[in-house]
């Protein structure tokens, strides 16, 4: 579903997980990884939406926040991470089955 | 002696301290502060204040980072506490090398830190977060006698008369500008007398974790070949650099330190590495404390508590032999 600009996106994220992120040593304070949720976001919902999950997604990673599990949401919402919100999830200890297929796909 | 240019503006150097304005001139109005505070106190204008003032914003300056040095010391007994529990999930998926596990993996890892409130990053920030802050104060120190002396412009709350009154100020008959080579004899000696204190200090501080914050266990003989080294090779580094700077810089550094080897000294007796002299004091010592606090609320100590419990269960032993009872359901003997 993603376009020409979304295309871009992951390969410029690729680039960034193979070229750089590679060489550095792990400092992520979430799981997954900022690359790969951005990545998963563009996958699903494309470059503009997607994109602001993932910039919202790097403004949340820094110092003194908690750390802990942040998987791409199922709807997308900007404000899935509040629990009034009714994309919110409960972190899953277990990857979602529909996530392996598209990632083998 | 170079004294027409700052050398600290030039070059590389001179961008880094350019963007750390802000904390510079914060930190000359603390100083400014503290001198008017000491003057209305009653003390000489150009004397003992400017010393104070210095002294005080070291204070100031260790008092702010403290907290997130507090900080990160908890993160760290915290990731300790947690050492068992992860070393369960990494059992569990020994050998297990497909993506799918080594995901699972990772998630109930993270799991951990979310619950326990542990940053797996985020620990070494207060350490970098100090390096420039005492950059900064060893900038404006440095660069007073150049605003005195008009060759730089003012920074911050010293404009150039704040500054002469500052490079006019003599303590222990120094004046606070001079350095090891432009000063007489007593400044040399005084001046002496402050760089092995300053050794002295960052020797005992290192001797003192080396001594009694290291586990045994832990050290090989590289490291503790290492650890000799640097016991020698810092204070000695500062012996040359000592010489080159201005005296006011020398009351800086010896107040820093003293601060820091104090903060050492706290930091080994409450949070020691584990397997260390230290840890093993702090569990004698925790357990006193209990015990004293037990007596002041007039319960018995661990150690009879401990005694009361095994005479109960020598006794048990006794009356029920050593099989052991199989535990009943309470409401069995009434159902019918």
């Amino acid at each position: 579903m993603t376009g020409y600009v979304g295309r871009v996106m992951i390969r410029c994220i690729r680039w960034y997980q193979r070229r750089i992120s590679a060489n550095i040593p792990p400092s992520c304070h979430y799981y997954p990884s900022c690359s790969n949720y951005a990545l998963e976001a563009v996958q699903r919902f494309g470059a503009f939406r997607g994109g602001m999950l993932a910039a919202l997604r790097l403004l949340r990673c820094r110092p003194w926040s908690p750390c802990g599990i942040d998987d791409v949401p199922q709807r997308f919402s900007l404000f899935y991470r509040f629990s009034w919100s009714k994309a919110h999830e409960e972190p899953r200890l277990t990857p979602l089955p529909s996530h392996r297929k598209e990632q083998a796909a | 002696m170079n004294t027409d240019n700052f050398l600290l503006d030039a070059g590389i150097w001179g961008f880094v301290y350019k963007i750390l304005t802000p904390i510079e001139w914060l930190m000359t109005q603390i100083m400014w502060l503290f001198h008017k505070l000491f003057t209305l106190l009653g003390m000489p204008e150009h004397g003992l204040s400017w010393a104070l003032a210095i002294i005080f914003l070291v204070i100031v300056v260790q008092a702010c980072v403290f907290p997130l040095y507090y900080k990160s010391m908890k993160g760290m007994r915290a990731m300790q506490a947690m050492q068992p529990k992860m070393a369960k999930i990494q059992n569990k998926y020994k050998g297990k090398n497909d993506p799918a596990s080594k995901e699972a993996m990772q998630r109930e890892m993270m799991k951990l830190y979310q619950d326990n409130h542990a940053n797996p990053a985020g620990s070494c920030l207060p350490m970098l977060l100090q390096g420039p802050v005492f950059m900064c104060m060893f900038y404006v120190l440095s660069a007073i006698p150049y605003i005195a002396r008009g060759k730089r412009s003012p920074l911050g709350a010293f404009d150039v008369e704040t500054a002469q009154s500052f490079s006019q100020s003599t303590y222990f008959g120094v004046k606070i500008t001079d350095t090891f080579t432009s000063s007489g004899t007593t400044g040399k000696i005084v001046i002496g007398i402050f760089v092995a204190l300053m050794c002295a200090c960052l020797w005992y501080m290192q001797y003192y974790s080396m001594r009694h914050n290291t586990a045994p266990a832990t050290v090989n003989r590289q490291s503790a070949m290492m650890q000799k080294a640097m016991l020698w090779i810092f204070p000695i580094m500062y012996i040359f650099s000592g010489v080159a700077m201005p005296f006011a810089v020398l009351i800086y550094w010896l107040a820093n330190n003293i601060c820091n080897l104090l903060r050492t000294m706290w930091q080994v007796r409450e949070f020691p590495t584990p397997g260390s002299p230290a840890a093993e004091a702090k569990v004698i010592r925790d357990h006193d404390n209990e015990n004293k606090k037990r007596a002041r609320e007039g319960k018995p100590s661990l150690e009879e508590e401990e005694l009361e419990r095994a005479k109960s269960e020598a006794e048990a032993r006794v009356s029920q032999g050593f099989q052991r009872q199989q535990p009943k359901r309470k409401n069995r003997n009434k159902k019918k």
